[in-house]
This record gives C-alpha cells, sequence and structure tokens, in this order.
C-alpha cells in the first residue's frame, strides 16, 4: 500500500520557509521520482507577514493536493505553531524553533523544540541557513525523501561553488535530527 | 514540437503544465487582455533559464473584475483545481490568489495576481508584450499555446528595483531565487545596447531610475559574494550604469 506524507512549514515572511518547501518538493519529485505537490501562501502581510508552505509526498498518484492531516509541522513562530497544531495527525511530529516558539504545544503528536536558528548561527555561521538546518532535520526525522535527495534539490538552487554552506547546514540539521532520536 | 524549455520541467509534471498553458490560451482575451503571465515562467520559455526546479504559474491580472471573470470562467474549464487559499490574500501592495490546477493528478501551481499599476508597466505597448505561440507534442497529442507573457526584461527591471532583492543582496542570500534571475539575464544581454535602453526607460516609468542603476551596480559588484564567479561586469553595463 502506498504512502501519502503531509508537511507543514509555518513562520513569518524572511525566514526562507517557503524555500525550503520548495527544496524539500523538488528532492521528492525531481531527483526521488516520487510524487510531490507544494503550495505557498502569504498572510495578509505579504512577504512581510506569517507565510505557510505545504508539501505533500507520496509514491501513488496524489487525488488531492491540499494537506488535510499533517505527519509534520514545523513552526518558526508562536502564532504559526498555535494556528496550526490542530491539524496535525495522531504520532505525527511538530517540530519547533525553540527561539520564537516558547509555548510547546501538547497533544498526541511528538514534540521537538530545539533552537534551529541558534544552531545554524553557531555551527554553520550563518542564521539564515536556519531554513536548510530545518530541511535536514524534517528530512532526518521522516525519511520520506532521501538525503541523496535533498542534497541535488540544494546544489540545484545555489550557484556553483556555493553549495558548501547550505550543504553543511542541512548535515548539520541532519545530525541534530539524530541526537533527538 | 518539443520545445527545449520543457526539458527543465519535471518528466511527472509535463503534460499537466502544457494541458495548462493549452487552457490559458483559451480564457485569455487577446483584444483585450485580462491578465498576462509573469514571474519566472516567461523567463524560462524565453531561453533565460536552463535549470530543473518546480516551477509556478503566476498571472498578473488587469484588475479585480476581470479576475473575478476569469475565476467564475474557471467553472467550465476541464481543469480540475483546487484552490488554496479561502479567499484573496490582500495586503498594501500586491493581492494574490493560489491555486493547484490539473489534467492528469500531476499538480501545478497557478497564482492569481492583483498588483497596483504593475499590469500597466507590463502591457504599456504592445512592443512590451509578445505572445509565446508553440505547438507541443506530448503523448500524441497536439496542444497549441498562444499567450501573451511578460517581456523578460520587464520582469528584470521589477525585480532589480525590488526591496526584497536590495534585501537579499545585503544579506547575501545565495539562494535568492531574483537574484538568480537577474544574473541568467544578464549574462545573456549584457553587451546589448537594446538591453539597456530598454531597461533604462522602463525603470523611468516605475520612477526607479536611480534605483535600477544603484541596485544593478551593486548586484554586479557583489557578484562574486554571492557565488556568481562567471558574472563580469562588461564595459557597456558600467558605462550604461553610471550615465
Amino acid at each position: 500500500m502506498g504512502f501519502r506524507k503531509e508537511f507543514r512549514l509555518s513562520g513569518s515572511g524572511g525566514q526562507g520557509l517557503i524555500l525550503a518547501g520548495k527544496i524539500l518538493a523538488e528532492a521528492a519529485a525531481i531527483y526521488d521520482g516520487k510524487n510531490a505537490t507544494q503550495s505557498q501562501s502569504y498572510g495578509p502581510e505579504a512577504r512581510g507577514g506569517s507565510s505557510r508552505s505545504e508539501i505533500i509526498v507520496s509514491d501513488e498518484e496524489i487525488d488531492y493536493p491540499k494537506a488535510v492531516n499533517i505527519d509534520l509541522l514545523l513552526a518558526f513562530t508562536q502564532e504559526a505553531c498555535d494556528k496550526y497544531k490542530r491539524d496535525v495527525r495522531n504520532d505525527g511530529i511538530v517540530l519547533v524553533d525553540s527561539g520564537y516558539v516558547t509555548n510547546v504545544p501538547k497533544g498526541n503528536f511528538k514534540v521537538y523544540s530545539v533552537p534551529i536558528t541558534e544552531i545554524a548561527e553557531k555551527k554553520v555561521g550563518k542564521a539564515l541557513v536556519a531554513n536548510i538546518v530545518a530541511l535536514g532535520m524534517m528530512t532526518e526525522l521522516t525519511k520520506v525523501v532521501s538525503k541523496e535527495a535533498v542534497e541535488s534539490a540544494i546544489r540545484s538552487r545555489v550557484p556553483k561553488g556555493t553549495e558548501e554552506l547550505n550543504l553543511k547546514a542541512f548535515a548539520v540539521g541532519i545530525e541534530t535530527a539524530q541526537k533527538l532520536q | 514540437m518539443f520545445p527545449e524549455w520543457l526539458n527543465y520541467v519535471n518528466e511527472k509534471t509535463q503534460l499537466s503544465l502544457v494541458s495548462i498553458l493549452h487552457e490559458l490560451s483559451h480564457l485569455q482575451d487577446k483584444r483585450d487582455l485580462n491578465f498576462i503571465i509573469i514571474g519566472a515562467f516567461p523567463l524560462l520559455i524565453r531561453g533565460y533559464l536552463k535549470y530543473k526546479v518546480c516551477w509556478d504559474v503566476d498571472l498578473l491580472f488587469k484588475n479585480g473584475e476581470r479576475l473575478k471573470q476569469f475565476m467564475e470562467s474557471l467553472k467550465t474549464s476541464v481543469a480540475r483545481i483546487v484552490n488554496y487559499d479561502d479567499d484573496l490574500m490582500i495586503s498594501e501592495n500586491i493581492t494574490s490568489f493560489h491555486a493547484a490546477w490539473t489534467f492528469d493528478h500531476t499538480w501545478f501551481n497557478v497564482d492569481y495576481i492583483l498588483r497596483k499599476n504593475y499590469f500597466e508597466y507590463y502591457t504599456r505597448n504592445k512592443t512590451d508584450i509578445i505572445p509565446y505561440e508553440q505547438s507541443v507534442t506530448l503523448n500524441d497529442r497536439t496542444y497549441c499555446i498562444h499567450l501573451f507573457v511578460a517581456h523578460p526584461w520587464d520582469i528584470i527591471v521589477e525585480k532589480i528595483v525590488s526591496p526584497r532583492t536590495k534585501k537579499e543582496l545585503n544579506l547575501k542570500i545565495d539562494m535568492s531565487v531574483d537574484i538568480r534571475h537577474i544574473f541568467s539575464v544578464y549574462g545573456k544581454e549584457k553587451d546589448n545596447l537594446q538591453f539597456w535602453d530598454y531597461c533604462l526607460e522602463k525603470s523611468r516609468y516605475l520612477q526607479a531610475e536611480k534605483e535600477f542603476r544603484e541596485n544593478f551596480m551593486n548586484l554586479l559588484k557583489f557578484a562574486k559574494d554571492l557565488g556568481y564567479d562567471n558574472v563580469v561586469m562588461s564595459p557597456l553595463s558600467i558605462k550604461m550604469l553610471k550615465q
């Protein structure tokens, strides 16, 4: 029987979550040969306000492209966490950046509260790659998309020769997630 | 019958995309334009972008009334459409609506956009908009595409004067999609005097000539820091941007 996995990446504009969602979808669809959809939505203050990206990955045809039963919610703001935790399925995963989300949700899901932005800054040297660190964590926590596919998708998104920083951020994310499990 | 740009579209979504373009060709009012295609897509089909990512189709509408009419007309479309947004997402400068379209279970994002003054910017005179005409044969069926799409140089001017690009440059974001697009076009057009005259004229239309010159010059100066080692400033660029 096939699988269908739903991701929701939420936060505020400028945190790179839409891009992280695109990379995840591209990894699944282009490099892993799966089916994937990716949606993006901005809140009322487009591009400066809230932002949300939903990714569905399946090894079968995707009949409905909207996320309704979230397997993994990534929240980079308290507002996003409060708003979207309701859609997380039982035994799903909620991953929050503890630098921004202090009121951690409770429910029938696993919660990982990790200082993602701080880790990006300390271990990679650039807070701006927190989205890629989060991408590494999601890859490791769910194992829906292969590590190699995400690395290929990252490479295709940056100019040749600058992959190192982003791939390092991705590896840091993988490593961080491994320590959680 | 198989355009080169289609090689840069995920094989699984090629049919859906071509079907969408075929459908949009019917939905576009050619005599009194209701929308044009903007964003990365015109750059892709005009041969400026040569890499494989998940593309979107962005439709910029003339006004709210034409967008409403378009959405009404979709009820009779043969495409299966799922709206991501419950309503129009309205902000100070831009109104958007996100949807997914399919003809075969592989979904493609189609975004509907309203942006004050920008439809006029893109369609100001007839030479600014170039119809894209192409027949594509997939699975033994031929699809005819006839669509007015934004002029690639207009797209670049808009990106260069955008505060977002300036911010991404200041933060040295190497994954900036807009900066990648700018350098892709620059690489092809930097020695083309017509390109520079056109862009400067359109930046004046946006009342952003100063920003155009400054931002473009800064982008070129810091190209290496952004990872674009192959971007070399041509003498003509320096001359045109410093004039």
